[in-house]
Order: structure tokens, then C-alpha cells, then sequence
């Protein structure tokens, strides 16, 4: 099976048949998964590998997704406290991880806490700056209250039953793994519902994104020596060839055989495939390269066999056309709204050399009519002509 | 100093424990949901029954819980309680020594135990692809 080309490092697991290409580092960034907190299940966080070829770092791969961050939900089943952290065992089910939260660093402030604003001297008649200085006084104490109920709420432990979430990065104290968490939070959730969507959240992106292997967008430049690589790139220096050279009316494809530079393309992915080639897999290839032209438009099958001709160097498939809007507009069916470019292809395709035209030839010439203000589009794919 | 980390409780159905036996579940943890039919504070000991709906588990089958490590907590007998505990399986029958107790009254059942079946569902797709 073709993987992609940075396939640098692919370590077969024990229990896997298939090898997953895992990235080297530089590409990890474009994987989505990389440095978001993935919602997994406990016991996955639990049995994941280091990602191969890199055992010290704390990246863990998942079906060849590098993953650090993790985000749990699960139930508090041990709780121990230490002087400037807590840790505590979260069970979601599928498995017991212990997670390290800090507690807040702000130093507790002695007495009530309150701003003593007997400090701002209020002179008799009270002006409008020394209003708003107070109110902005009392707002600022009433934020500082709200701030120490939230450190005061976040210094208490989470009581052992409770569903906590969390998140943070999968790291390893003394040998063990551990979660070491930048946000946890207790969630109140009486009727599990909470618990119950976050599962169904779960498998959902398991099927959705976890269970997808990361595959690298393929590269534009000719690096792919795969078949559906040699045949893009074939096909687009045919179609390079034939807007340089502008003596080509139609071509047959044992013609565009000769032509050396597209040759060198063929031989080159023939070099890299380390495959010989003959001139049957050679006609193939160009005849698929030839095809897919045609689907864009740039070159049409006339009814003489084998026979392809360049639509933009035609001038009868464009004068044709041409009648053809003309024609159809003065009936009183299309005189308003235009014909549409389907329409066009049909009475097209009633006239025995142009049977085999495709409807993007047909976009293609009525683009170039339009640009040359011979017919007028009325609406989308809708043409109609004076 | 960081002790062992419990084991996991792994959600099971009542009928389950009953079904699968010692052999199985014996000495596991697990995660049970039930109601509350019974309940001794001075002997330590309640009763949860069935709440599922399914066809092989009857609302006469009843779980003798070992309360001693939740004690005191707000039983309300005829409410659902989830818990987490080791089971043992006595003479007597199977028997959970809860650690862990969860009122969760007003909880869908039904929704509950069809997302288990399908989370155990996946897990079990994903054995079989790895094999």
C-alpha cells in the first residue's frame, strides 16, 4: 500500500498488522491533535506509547497522532493534599490516573481584606473626579472579594465522589503517568448527564478523529512517484506544452510520445517506481493524462479516432457556439432568462463533429465568449446572445 | 508518599455481577448503579436492586452492599445510588464494599446504560481491529 513520501520512521507494533507512518517532528504542528487537550478515555491515556523516535519527550502517539495535552472527566477516588499541591485520582471508568493540581500562589492576605478607603481625604463638596475615583474604589474591592472566594474555593479539596475535570499535560513522576493540570474544575452533576454526554462526545470523536491516522497533504512538486502522482504531472506538462506551443491545432497521443520533455517525466518516475515500463504502461499513462484534460476542458475528442483537439485553437467549435446562443436566444422559450450551458451542450452535440465534447469545454468557450462581450450571461450558467 | 493508585472501577450492571460470577469479577472493582431498598447503619450493610430494563434482570435481584466505608451518607431508601467498591463474592452471594457513594436521582437509565453498551461496544470493535 502506498504511504505518503516522509514515511521516515514507521514502527511496526507488536499487536498491529499495519504499520501507521508516524511524522517526523517538524511536521507534527499540523496535526490538529498535537497540542489540543484531547478529550480521550483514561485507559488510552494510560496504555499509549512514547512516540517512536522520540523517548524523551513527554509526546505519547495515538494511532500516529503526537498528543501531550490531555482532558479528562471522571470521578475524585483519592484525594491527597500536600502543601502546594493537590493530587488526586480521577476514575472515569476505563481507567485511574493520578492528576497534579497546583493551588493558586497568592499569598493570603491578613485581616478582612478590605481596601480601607478612609485613606482618599474627601473635601466638602464632593467632585465629579473624587465620585468616580470612590465608585472605582469599591468596584476594585468588590473584584478583590470575588478573587479570594475563588482562591479561598480553589485552596479547599475536591471531596472524594465529586467529578472533576481537568486538563493538562501527560507527564511522568517517577514512572509513573500522571496529568499535570493547568485547569480543573468541579463539575456539579447530580443526574449524570454531564458524564453521560461527555461519553457519547468521546466516541464520537474517537470514530470521527482519533481513529484517523494523520496523513500529510501530498506535496504539489513532482516529489510523488506513485501512479496518480506521474499522472498529474504528466498532465499538467501537457497542458504546459500545448499553451507554449501554439502550432498544436490537435494531436494524437502517439504524437505527444515524441515529445521529449514530457518523455523525461514518464522516465524519470520510472527511474524512482526502480520499475521497468514498456509502451503499453506509457500509452495508459497518457491516455489517462489525456483524459484528464479533457474533464477540465482543454482539449475535446473529435469523432476521427484518436484524435484530440485543443479547444482554444479551434475556431469552429467557438463560431459554432457561437450560432448555437444566438440561435436559442431568439426563441420566445429562452429570449428573457437565457439558455443554460447544458442546453448549449446538447444542440451542440447534435452536430457529428462535436460528440464528444465535454460540459467543461463547453464552460470554457462560453468564459471566452463572454470576455469578448459576445454573449451575455443573464444569470449563473444561464448565456444568452444579441 | 504516592501511594498505588486504586484500581479502576469498571461499570457494570447488577444482572452482570450476578451472571458473570466469582470467576470473573471476583476481588475487581467496579461501578454500580441501583436503588435503594434497604439500608442498616449499625450493621453497615444495604441493599441496591435492579434499575435496568433488560430482559434476563428482574427488580427482585438485590446487591448486598458493605456500607463501613461511606458511613454516614444521605440515604434515602427508594433513591438511586451509584457506588464504587470491590466486590467479594461470599457464600451468601456477591457482596460490593462500597468506597464511594453517589446520589443520582433523576438520571436517565435507560440513556446511561445504552451509552455503556455502546462505549463497551467500540472498545470491543477496537480489539478486533488491532488483532
Amino acid at each position: 500500500m502506498a504511504e505518503g513520501p516522509s514515511t521516515l520512521e514507521s514502527s511496526s507494533q507488536v499487536d498491529n498488522e499495519k504499520s501507521y507512518s508516524y511524522l517526523p517532528q517538524t511536521y507534527w504542528g499540523l496535526d490538529p491533535l498535537h497540542r489540543a487537550f484531547v478529550k480521550m478515555f483514561i485507559r488510552d491515556v494510560l496504555e499509549m506509547d512514547n512516540y517512536p523516535g522520540h523517548p524523551a519527550l513527554n509526546v505519547y502517539a495515538y494511532k500516529n497522532h503526537p498528543i501531550s495535552r490531555v482532558d479528562l472527566l471522571g470521578w475524585v477516588v483519592r484525594v491527597e493534599e500536600r502543601e502546594k499541591l493537590f493530587n488526586y485520582a480521577i476514575d472515569d471508568g476505563t481507567g485511574v490516573i493520578g492528576c497534579t493540581c497546583w493551588k493558586p500562589r497568592v499569598q493570603s492576605t491578613t485581616g478582612k481584606g478590605l481596601i480601607d478607603d478612609n485613606d482618599y481625604s474627601t473635601t466638602g463638596a464632593s467632585t465629579s473626579a473624587n465620585s468616580a475615583e470612590q465608585e472605582f474604589v469599591e468596584f476594585l474591592a468588590s473584584k478583590m472579594q470575588e478573587i479570594k472566594k475563588c482562591v479561598r474555593q480553589l485552596r479547599q479539596p475536591v471531596k472524594l465522589g465529586d467529578l472533576l475535570h481537568v486538563r493538562g499535560r501527560i507527564k511522568s513522576y517517577r514512572g509513573r503517568r500522571e496529568v499535570g493540570a493547568a485547569y480543573f474544575h468541579l463539575v456539579v452533576d447530580p443526574t449524570c448527564s454531564t458524564e453521560i454526554r461527555r461519553t457519547m462526545e468521546q466516541l464520537q470523536l474517537y470514530q470521527d478523529f482519533y481513529d484517523v491516522p494523520f496523513q500529510l497533504p501530498r506535496c504539489q512538486e513532482g516529489g510523488d512517484s506513485s501512479e496518480a502522482g506521474v499522472v498529474k504531472s504528466l498532465q499538467d506538462a501537457i497542458a504546459n506544452f500545448l499553451s507554449t506551443n501554439s502550432t498544436v491545432l490537435n494531436f494524437e497521443i502517439k504524437e505527444l510520445a515524441t515529445v521529449d520533455s514530457l518523455m523525461a517525466i514518464v522516465q524519470k518516475a520510472r527511474k524512482e517506481n526502480d520499475s521497468t515500463i514498456n509502451a503499453k504502461q506509457v500509452f495508459s499513462l497518457f491516455t489517462r493524462a489525456v483524459g484528464g484534460l479533457e474533464e477540465l476542458g482543454i482539449v475535446y475528442k473529435s469523432d476521427k479516432d484518436n484524435l484530440y483537439v485543443v479547444i482554444d485553437r479551434d475556431a469552429t467549435l467557438e463560431s459554432s457556439v457561437l450560432d448555437i446562443v444566438r440561435r436559442e436566444s431568439q426563441k420566445p422559450k429562452y429570449s428573457e432568462s437565457g439558455c443554460h450551458y447544458r442546453h448549449i451542450l446538447d444542440c451542440l452535440r447534435t452536430n457529428h463533429r462535436f460528440s464528444g465534447v465535454s460540459p467543461n469545454v463547453v464552460v470554457h468557450i462560453l468564459d471566452k465568449l463572454e470576455s469578448q462581450s459576445d454573449v451575455i450571461s443573464t444569470s449563473e450558467n444561464y448565456y444568452i446572445a444579441f | 508518599m504516592a501511594r498505588n493508585l486504586p484500581d479502576n472501577g469498571q461499570v457494570v450492571r447488577i444482572c452482570e455481577i450476578f451472571q458473570r460470577g466469582s470467576e470473573e469479577l471476583d476481588g475487581q472493582a467496579v461501578r454500580v448503579m441501583g436503588k435503594l431498598e434497604t439500608h442498616d447503619i449499625v450493621v453497615c450493610t444495604a441493599e441496591l436492586s435492579n434499575v435496568e430494563r433488560t430482559q434476563n434482570s428482574s427488580p427482585h435481584q438485590q446487591l448486598t452492599v458493605n456500607t463501613r466505608l461511606i458511613e454516614p451518607f444521605q440515604a434515602r431508601l427508594g433513591s438511586i445510588f451509584q457506588m464504587i467498591g470491590e466486590t467479594e463474592f461470599t457464600t451468601r452471594g456477591p457482596l460490593l464494599h462500597a468506597r464511594l457513594v453517589k446520589c443520582v436521582d433523576g438520571i436517565d437509565t435507560a440513556v446511561y446504560y445504552k451509552v455503556l453498551d455502546m462505549q463497551r461496544q467500540y472498545f470491543k470493535q477496537r480489539l478486533v481491529l488491532h488483532v
